[in-house]
């Protein structure tokens, strides 16, 4: 089954948790690229995939969401970007069940677009493209463009997509909420989203990061006052990052997730997950609970 | 108020940076931060007040805008581009020797975090208010504030951080400092930060805003 007829199959899609705090927790330290890890720490790439597929996720992310070129630069890795996004997309197929899927993370560049910073449409573009390329080769399912503020930055990626796959993609942008409804921090509506990612084709449309879940929940029923047919996509944080005695935590319990996801159910969405905090017990209750109801 | 100061403060809040600049379609040909500064300059109005009347109430009504989120992240970053367009011309003149320079200030986002548009904010504002100011950048590791404590022994350090997960790093850069230099003055900012969490790593003072990092400048130099 393609990832497509998966989606239209109308069976919920279970997304996988966080990659970020993983690796953290695995021995990332600042200042490291995590991307790199995907070629120096194959081990440890393969065994967060290997227990997010165990603990219920059917499509999990690559660790590939800084992998464009404009991120890169920053590391001074531009010139292997194509091998660490390949290598992103083999580690995660590597332990694929069979009938469960692997998705390409496209992750914004980190920069602004002219006229607010200096980076032109087609840099922006260029920078996504080699990722696009290196996954379609390596074998992904899809892509998922993930938390995008700019929706001019993630028609760059789109086009990206477009032109060098054919393979279908998931588009989220990251929101929190204003007097005038959410809006993503460069100021992008649901509507005007939505909007520009149904003429877009996205596969799925949604938001992950930034928000709880019981925040989340508030934000999915304006994605669905906009659309009431989107096939809607939501990866809700653990909560907000806090230090406690300088270690950091996440607030929300696989629990507390667990006992909430009935209400973000009910607004219909074709695929959840969990991001920043979340881990493979959080995606165990998730299924758990989409089982029972 | 001062009509060309009026606009003037208008421009910067509008993110007006000069006449030929096409944002704010609203201003499309009007004189923007460039040019009113130059104005001001030459209607003889002093740097301090075109600084103070007109351009930080520009920049703090657009900053509360983002606050209450009513304004975003495009408005603020463009509003910076205008104020930093009218900075241009105020420099000089500290440059100059006409007014002295206060003092040295370093200031970086620690490492880990690439947040800078608020640490770009305090550097202008204290940049504009007499110092000499040396942006480390991004993503800024603990031996480069090293090295610039070793250049400029009586600098002061500033270290920006936006992000829960790079305050800890803050608490690095302090200790280290602190075991070469323990009376180093170490000013910290950033919106995840509180009183407490200075005390706690350290550092000399806290300042929610660039007018309170100034005000702690001046009163380090009194
Ligand atoms: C030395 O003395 C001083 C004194 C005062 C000082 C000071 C130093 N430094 C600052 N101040 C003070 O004065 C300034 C002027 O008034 C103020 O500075 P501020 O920086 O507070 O205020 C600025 C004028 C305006 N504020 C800002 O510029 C920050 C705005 C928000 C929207 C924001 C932005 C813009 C960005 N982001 Co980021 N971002 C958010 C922010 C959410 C929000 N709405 O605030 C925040 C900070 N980001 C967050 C996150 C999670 C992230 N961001 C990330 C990336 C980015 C962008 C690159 C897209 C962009 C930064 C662009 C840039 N060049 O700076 C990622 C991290 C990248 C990294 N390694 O740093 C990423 C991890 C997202 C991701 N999943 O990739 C959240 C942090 C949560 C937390 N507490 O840890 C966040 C609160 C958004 C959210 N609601 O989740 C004061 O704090």
């Amino acid at each position: 089954m393609t990832l497509t007829e998966r989606i239209e199959s109308r069976k919920i899609l279970i997304l996988d948790g966080a990659t970020g705090s993983e690796l953290i927790a695995r021995g990332l330290i600042a200042g490291e690229c995590p991307e790199l890890w995907n070629i120096s720490h194959t081990e440890i790439i393969k065994d967060i995939s290997a227990s997010y597929f165990a603990a219920g996720s059917d499509a999990v992310l690559t660790n590939t969401f800084g992998g464009s070129l404009l991120k890169l630069r920053a590391y001074n890795l531009e010139s292997q970007a194509y091998e660490l996004n390949f290598w992103g997309a083999r580690n995660a197929i590597s332990v694929k069940p069979e009938g469960k899927f692997v998705i390409g993370s496209i992750g914004p560049s980190g920069l602004m677009l002219e006229p607010f910073g200096d980076i032109t449409y087609q840099e922006m573009t260029d920078s996504f493209v080699v990722q696009v390329k290196a996954m379609t080769d390596a074998g992904v399912d899809g892509f998922m463009l993930e938390t995008f503020t700019d929706l001019e930055e993630i028609k760059c990626a789109i086009c990206a997509v477009k032109e060098n796959s054919d393979l279908p993609f998931f588009a989220s942008m990251t929101f929190s909420n204003t007097p005038d409804g959410h809006k993503t921090m460069m100021g992008v509506s649901v509507t005007d989203f939505v909007e520009a990612m149904q003429s877009a084709n996205a596969l799925l449309v949604g938001s992950n990061c930034g928000n709880g879940i019981l925040k989340m929940i508030d934000l999915a029923k304006e994605f669905r006052s906009v659309s009431a047919t989107i096939n809607l996509l939501l990866k809700a944080n653990a909560g907000e990052p806090h230090l406690h005695d300088g270690v950091l935590c996440y607030s929300e319990s696989p629990e507390m997730f667990a006992s909430n996801l009935t209400d973000l159910l009910a607004i219909s969405p074709s695929a959840v997950g969990g991001c920043c905090g979340t881990n493979p017990e959080h995606i165990r209750r998730i299924k758990q609970v989409i089982e029972t109801v | 108020m001062n009509e060309l100061l009026e606009k003037l403060s208008l421009a910067v809040e509008s993110g007006k940076i000069n006449k030929l600049s096409p944002y704010p379609p609203a201003m499309r040909g009007l004189d923007g931060a460039d040019e009113l500064c130059q104005q001001a300059l030459e209607a003889g109005i002093k740097p301090e007040v075109i600084l103070n009347d007109a351009l930080i109430p520009g920049m703090g009504r657009i900053g509360k805008k983002f606050s209450d989120g009513k304004a975003f992240v495009p408005e603020m970053l463009i509003a910076a581009k205008a104020m930093s367009a009218a900075l241009k011309h105020i420099k000089p003149f500290f440059t100059s020797g006409e007014v002295k320079r206060k003092g040295v200030f370093v200031i970086g986002t620690v490492m880990g975090d690439l947040h800078d548009i608020g640490k770009n904010l305090v550097a202008m504002m204290i940049e504009g208010s007499g110092w000499e100011v040396i942006d480390l950048g991004v993503d800024v590791k603990p031996e480069k504030f090293l090295e610039a404590i070793n250049q400029h022994p009586d600098c002061v350090i500033g270290l920006s951080a936006l992000l829960t997960t790079t305050m800890v790093n803050m608490e690095t850069i302090v200790k280290q400092i602190r075991a070469q230099y323990p009376d180093h003055k170490i000013l910290v900012g950033g919106a995840p930060l509180s009183h407490d969490f200075c005390k706690k790593i350290g550092a000399t003072f806290y300042s929610s805003d660039p007018q309170g990092a100034v005000e702690f400048l001046e009163r380090s130099v009194a």
